[in-house]
């Protein structure tokens, strides 16, 4: 099966601040955003980008769209490498992958209608006037939302629900293969909320779209995604089917990521989280493993040489020193029971 | 008798738009050493209602109605001085943002010791060497008492936050969504130092929030609200397992359980109504799959049980069977293609 979204080697790496003497010495201090990233979408999956604030993964999302240029690697989706792309080439590639917003009060331009808002992307990419009334029509069925009086409306003048809805309707109107979502129902109640993220699923299914949907929450990436990748300080620490995931992950920071998620019923575990203390901090990540401050299980090797994320079992991939090659040869025999 | 007894209190917003009633029914109560969740959407009144315990309230409010009783005393028919006066001894606060909570051009610790010094009338030593312990207490190293807050990352700065909070020996500690802004093992971390403080300090703590999971991880009781009113209160395990008011059973129905297997998520069609303009009756009656003519025609009051379980709903009678009904999703499905 071929990929329709494959990244390889990729990295970001943003200036941070100096201090006077590294401004004497020349020197030019970076962050890793995203480091070293290498994974692979099929066509019509929706994999989930699962880590908490500043770990990268909106940096990665807007890498897949060309919204910020590369440090390092490369990105292709579907026949089109992106590090090449301009002028025809890159309008081509700006319709078919779209980006959904975090947040709806801010994404949409609270001076224009609604109907406007939702014209310019037909606008830009010179589809014909006399095509937008349908488009608007179909896009708008698609979102369910009833009735075109909406169309007049300004944001300020619609709920989170429903502005959600038009940003998705935005999002679609092009009719895109690829969609990154970015958090697109943190900011919504928890009654409205179920509302878009059945119809995200729905979606997926009735177009067919490759998605990656990127949160810090593991139950909505669960509700969207079969396939979970989890990041951590720029890196990808674990890759594997979301169910897997959740009841046997293999990372020890996936190991307290689950235990630390609170559930909404009486009964649960109230134990410590296997954490050593110690805070994230992307600017002090060594050569070693980024976790290796907090890990309860660090070793030597941990601090001196960063683990690669190495298939383990079938469609499951880690990047822990605790998880070494030996399952790989296991990996071969499980596939087929796995299937 | 309660620490605080809250009864019918209402709040009114002069707004361009007209008046809006923030809150219209507030009941509630918050016993000694009880840890209690406030919970309910955006815009439900929760803050409003937290906020007003405390006097402080934003200069297009009024208080309508209603009884504030603290510690046997009817603090908001009483004296504004007494009011005050309890602030930080008595009654504190961890707003919801905990960047709001610290000065950025003060130091942490500064701030710290001017709690202790101006309210607590404590000399220079003594709340330096007070200062430390809070620090101490919330897991924070002293030393860094002399940081400025965006020195701080956001679990640290709620930590001082509740420290600061905890500072004067309170009876009540009012925090407005102190997690929503953290990741989740920072949040699960400052939740448990929280739970362990309460415990060890015998403090009540009135939890605001939206997230019902963590009302679920900390809170003994819970408080639903839902425009602008309480529809709903009792333990938290009688709230979650076996909710009265259908609202409350559509909420649980929309949060996701990671250790729940698959199942499609409800939502509730519809949005809660314009608080310039509520509906007569029941103010979910719009929105309730299970509503009758009579449920929008008068207001249910809130009634409570034996087990000091209530709940504002005209076929509460019927809760077990509706609960069960409310269970299967295409109950608010139906809704939605009628109500959308």
């Amino acid at each position: 099966m071929d990929a329709y979204v494959h990244v390889s080697g990729l990295s970001k790496t943003f200036p941070v601040s100096r201090d006077i003497g590294q401004v004497l010495r020349g020197e030019r201090p970076v962050v890793h955003a995203v480091r070293s990233v290498d994974f692979s979408i099929a066509p019509g999956e929706t994999v989930g980008l699962l880590g908490e604030s500043g770990c990268g993964k909106t940096t990665t999302g807007r890498l897949l769209l060309k919204l910020v240029e590369p440090t390092e690697g490369s990105i292709r989706i579907g026949d089109k490498v992106l590090a090449g792309l301009s002028g025809e080439s890159l309008r081509g590639f700006r319709r078919d992958a779209q980006f959904v917003f975090q947040n709806p009060f801010d994404a949409l331009n609270p001076r224009i209608a609604i109907g406007r808002s939702l014209a310019e992307p037909l606008i830009n990419a010179g589809i014909p006037r006399e095509e937008h009334a349908e488009r608007t029509r179909v896009v708008l069925e698609r979102v369910r939302i009833r009735g075109t009086e909406l169309l007049e409306r300004y944001p300020h003048e619609m709920s989170g629900g429903q502005l959600q809805r038009v940003v998705l309707a935005r999002a679609l109107i092009l009719e895109p293969r690829f969609i990154v979502a970015d958090e697109p129902v943190s900011m919504l109640d928890v009654s409205v909320r179920a509302g878009i993220l059945n119809l995200m699923r729905e979606l997926q299914d009735s177009l067919g779209l490759t998605a990656i949907y990127i949160s810090h929450d593991l139950a909505l990436v669960r509700y969207v995604a079969r396939r979970t990748l989890v990041m951590y300080l720029g890196s990808l620490v674990e890759d594997g089917p979301t169910e897997d995931v959740i009841h046997e992950p293999l990372h020890p920071y996936t190991k307290a990521l689950i235990a630390a998620v609170p559930l909404p019923r009486v009964t649960q575990t109230r134990d410590p989280l296997p954490l050593r203390p110690g805070t994230p901090d992307a600017r002090k990540v060594g050569k070693g493993c980024p976790f290796v401050n907090r890990c309860p299980a660090a070793m030597a090797v941990c601090e001196i040489e960063r683990p690669p994320l190495v298939a383990v079992a079938a469609g499951r991939r880690v990047a822990c020193h605790l998880m070494p090659a030996a399952p790989l040869r296991a990996a071969g025999s499980l596939a087929p029971a796995a299937s | 008798m309660s620490l605080l007894r809250v009864r019918g209190l209402a709040i009114d917003y002069a707004t361009k738009g007209g008046t809006l009633h923030a809150v219209s029914r507030g009941t509630l109560d918050v016993g000694a050493a009880e840890v209690v969740g406030l919970v309910g959407e955006s815009g439900c009144g929760k803050t409003t209602l937290a906020r007003a315990l405390t006097g402080i309230v934003p200069r297009n409010a009024t208080f309508m109605g209603g009884e504030i009783v603290f510690e046997g005393r009817d603090v908001l028919n009483g004296p504004p001085d007494a009011w005050r006066d309890l602030l930080w001894r008595k009654i504190s606060f961890v707003p919801q943002s905990s960047m709001n909570a610290l000065d950025p051009v003060y130091r942490v610790g500064a701030q710290m010791t001017e709690v202790l010094r101006l309210r607590g009338g404590m000399g220079r030593a003594e709340a330096a060497t007070r200062s430390e312990e809070l620090f101490a207490m919330v897991g924070l190293d002293p030393r860094r008492a002399s940081e400025y807050p965006h020195q701080f990352s956001g679990g640290m700065r709620q930590r001082a936050a509740i420290a600061m909070a905890l500072a004067l020996h309170p009876a009540l500690v009012i925090a407005d969504e102190p997690v929503t802004a953290l990741d989740v093992i920072v949040q699960r971390q400052v939740l448990d130092t929280l739970r362990d403080l309460q415990s060890r300090l015998g403090v009540s703590v009135l939890l605001v929030t939206h997230d019902i999971s963590v009302v679920a991880y900390v809170c003994d009781r819970v408080v639903v609200m839902y425009a602008g009113e309480v529809i709903e209160s009792g333990t938290t395990r009688a709230v979650l397992e076996a909710p009265r008011h259908p609202y409350t059973m559509g909420l649980t129905n929309a949060f996701p359980d990671l250790e729940r297997a698959g199942g499609t998520l409800a939502p509730i069609a519809g949005a809660p109504p314009d608080l310039r303009a509520p509906p007569q009756g029941c103010r979910f009656a719009p929105r309730c799959p299970f509503a009758q003519a009579r449920c929008r025609a008068e207001t249910p009051p809130l009634t409570i049980d034996a087990d000091g379980h209530a709940s504002a709903c005209w076929r509460s009678d019927e809760a077990a069977a509706l609960a069960e009904n409310a269970k299967d999703p295409s109950t608010w499905t139906l809704m939605s293609t009628s109500a959308a």
